[in-house]
């Protein structure tokens, strides 16, 4: 048992707490920190046993507990509805998470932090457990936290996206399903009733999307105030009605067939999410004409862009960091960079990374436990084993993602300079590199390029969802105060899709002759992901495309 | 469902309207309670599962939530009965008089947590850090020592200061609201 020290008798006077209540919040103290030993227990019981007034003491300790998660601070910084890429660069913020769905999640959780503490000594997960070995052996921890590069591997909460009805009722977090023969119904957590019809691939992804990669899907709208999509490659299929049905053909055709109401075809505007020029720092803590961007240490300066006028300068200091505050949620799955289908990281470097063992720098990163993304320079040794395909171990470029059903793995592209790809000089060479991370889950490539050319690549098989968005900040040039990023970094941008080869070579050349990835009449700030097509309408059918983007009459 | 169970539409349509209403409210409840988040998806698979049996039960007339969620209780009290074996725990019938005092603590639920945000406003610089990294970002206490630079027994020290003085803080504000 630990020694208690107690909070001084004054402090009892103040809060008039009767006899023996100073024990027990110590008691519950060793409760909440994962420490009470069976002794602890039984005596916390025997003494509130037969005193109603420290059992209320008790839970109201428990509720401090439970509550301050829910507290301004302790609340991570949420923010609702996809950021159209206007905001990118914008100052308008977006709005806070709403008064209402705020008072949900106080008494949810309130309620059940209350009856967490009820359980007292039954309530600690593993995780809380393994917090708790941690303080023990806090200089092992950290000596493996170093040798292991800083990953948190936390089994964070996924978000629910609907109940899959096959012989029993299955509730699913993003998942790819595969149908052989008969329908699968879907109900999703919107009520959006979804068939998928045999033989056919589909990834419910969200609530309020889905991705067909194979076969035909028929979705029916059950509540006026809910909408519901359907993706394809380039495509995405969007109701305006109540009862539709998309299937993908052969020679890169989709069919729409509207049953009731009708339906909006929509191609994909490619442009990013996000995206982060840096030209606008200004003398604060925050960026002018990108508030989002927290910058953390004293010593990031701005120097002249390599494309427009201002690019970051990380000097290896661990204190050095820019942080994002914004497109975070409150599951995997949730908040605004919460991607399925595709990907795409790109930034503009100089590197002057040293390559040596142990040494991290990062680009970009999300630590949302193993369902974090990152893109960093890397030499581990391989110690954690995430690298697919298995590599030699050394100096690499590394592209981290969960992908479902297959966990989280790295793309660890050596810089060898071997099949074409980058050896280290090469990339630290004093000169800007473009540089792009892709994964397409309509054709299973994870991809790393560099200066516009294809470098380093491996293959998932067709339809594997990313798992990533979640309440951890995206992080830029460092990583826990461990991995700090040197030399210059600039034009971040990043997308729920993977660029194609063609951009790629196009956003290259562009940067490298000074300009933004786009050219200025194609507008970086299109105010939505999609752009209309075509409306179809009840009781018709129509072919699409998906190469042209074209219907076909 | 079986193909060859016999549902009944009307009820069945009506069950998928409340429960995809409210299924995020109650696995966020069951992982509360569960925090292993496999656990915790195993024990709202068999709650989906016992709702959907006990569905002739539910008077329509009544709260829905409140009536899964006791569904649920259930569910998530057989997982921590077969989990007992390897952790710690109060009895089972101390537990059951706990539930009844957590259950009177409803009411003082608004005014605590109005309380405890005005205190938390109070708290140093470096007090309100804690408890981002801590309750916001869900940060180990080790994690948060090597940002520090400080031991995980003192970062636990930190939090269980922090803690008591909330307490103190909101029993002071409540007092102070009902003189």
């Amino acid at each position: 048992m630990t020694s208690r020290e107690g909070i001084p008798d004054k402090q009892e006077q103040f809060m008039k707490l009767p006899s023996g209540a100073n024990q027990v919040l110590e008691l519950a103290e060793q409760v909440l920190a994962g420490t009470a030993s069976e002794n602890d227990i039984l005596e916390l019981e025997s003494l509130m046993a037969d005193q109603p007034e420290l059992r209320r003491i008790y839970l109201r300790y428990a509720l401090v507990h439970g509550q301050l998660a829910l507290t301004s601070v302790g609340l991570p910084k949420i923010r609702l509805n996809p950021l159209p890429s206007s905001k990118c660069r914008g100052t308008s913020k977006l709005p806070l998470i709403s008064a209402q769905r705020h008072r949900l999640l106080v008494l949810t959780t309130t309620a059940a932090m209350v009856l967490l503490m009820v359980t007292a000594g039954v309530h600690f997960s593993e995780s809380e457990n393994q917090r708790f070995d941690a303080s023990s052996n806090a200089l092992e921890l950290a000596s493996n936290d170093a040798a292991a590069g800083h990953y948190d591997n936390r089994s964070l909460p996924v978000h629910i996206v609907g109940v899959v009805e096959t012989d029993q009722l299955r509730s699913i977090s993003p998942t790819t399903l595969t149908v052989q023969t008969g329908a699968t119904r879907l109900t999703t957590t919107d009520g959006t009733d979804v068939q998928i019809e045999g033989p056919a691939m589909f990834g419910a992804s969200s609530k309020s999307e889905g991705v067909l990669f194979e076969g035909s899907v028929h979705a029916s709208l059950t509540r006026p105030d809910t909408n519901y999509s359907i993706q394809t490659s380039g495509f995405r299929v969007a109701d305006r009605g109540t009862n539709f049905r998309v299937a993908k053909m052969e020679h890169d055709r989709i069919r729409v067939d509207v049953i009731d109401g009708e339906v909006e075809v929509q191609s994909r505007v490619r442009r990013p999410l996000y995206y982060w020029n840096f030209d606008d720092r200004g003398s604060d803590s925050s960026g002018k004409s990108e508030p989002e961007l927290r910058y953390v240490g004293e010593h990031i300066r701005q120097v002249p862009g390599l494309v427009g006028s201002g690019a970051l300068v990380f000097a290896n200091r661990n204190e050095e960091l820019v942080r994002v505050e914004t497109g975070t949620g409150v599951e995997v799955g949730t908040g605004d960079m919460a991607c399925s289908s595709g990907i795409s990281i790109e930034a503009l470097v100089v590197c002057r990374w040293s390559g040596q063992l142990k040494d991290y720098d990062e680009i970009f990163r999300k630590e949302d436990g193993i369902y974090r993304m990152l893109l960093s320079f890397q030499n581990d040794g391989d110690i954690n084993n995430f690298d697919f395909p298995e590599v030699t171990p050394g100096p690499c470029l590394s592209f981290g993602l969960h992908l479902e059903k297959h966990g989280y793995s790295e793309l660890d592209m050596p810089l060898d300079g071997n099949d074409g790809r980058p050896n280290l000089q090469e990339l630290t060479d004093g000169r800007p590199h473009h540089i792009v991370a892709t994964y397409d889950s309509f054709n299973g490539r994870k991809a790393i390029y560099v200066d516009g050319r294809l470098r380093f690549a491996c293959n998932f098989p067709v339809g594997a969802l990313i798992l990533n968005g979640g309440p951890s900040p995206v992080v830029i040039g460092n990583h826990n105060n461990k991995e700090p990023f040197t030399g210059v970094i600039d034009e971040i941008a990043f997308y729920d899709f993977a660029l194609s080869p063609d951009e790629i070579a196009d956003h290259n050349q562009r940067s490298m002759r000074g300009e933004p990835y786009f050219a200025p009449e194609s507008s970086i700030l299109a105010p939505g992901r999609w752009r209309a097509i075509k409306l179809v309408n009840t009781g018709s059918s129509q072919l699409f495309d998906t190469l042209t983007g074209l219907a076909i009459p | 469902m079986k193909e060859d169970s016999p549902i009944d539409p009307d009820l069945y349509e009506q069950f998928l309207g409340l429960f995809t209403r409210e299924q995020l409210r109650i696995f966020a409840w069951i992982r509360a309670l569960v925090p292993n988040h496999t656990a915790a998806a195993d024990v709202f698979q068999e709650t989906s599962l016992e709702l959907w049996r006990s569905f002739p039960t539910y008077r329509p007339d009544a709260d829905f939530l409140p009536w899964a969620l006791g569904v649920a209780r259930h569910q998530v009290l057989k997982h921590w009965r077969i989990a007992k074996r390897d952790r710690l725990s109060f009895s089972e019938e101390f537990l059951r008089e706990l539930s009844v005092e957590a259950i009177g603590l409803t009411d003082e639920l608004a005014p605590r947590q109005a309380a405890l945000d005005e205190c938390v406003q109070q708290l140093s610089d470096r007090q309100r850090e804690l408890i981002h990294r801590f309750y916001g970002e869900n940060q180990a206490a080790s994690v948060i020592a090597d940002a520090w630079e400080r031991s995980v027994h003192a970062v636990y020290k930190s939090l269980k200061v922090l803690r008591r003085v909330l307490l103190e803080c909101v029993e002071a504000k409540l007092s102070e609201q009902s003189t």
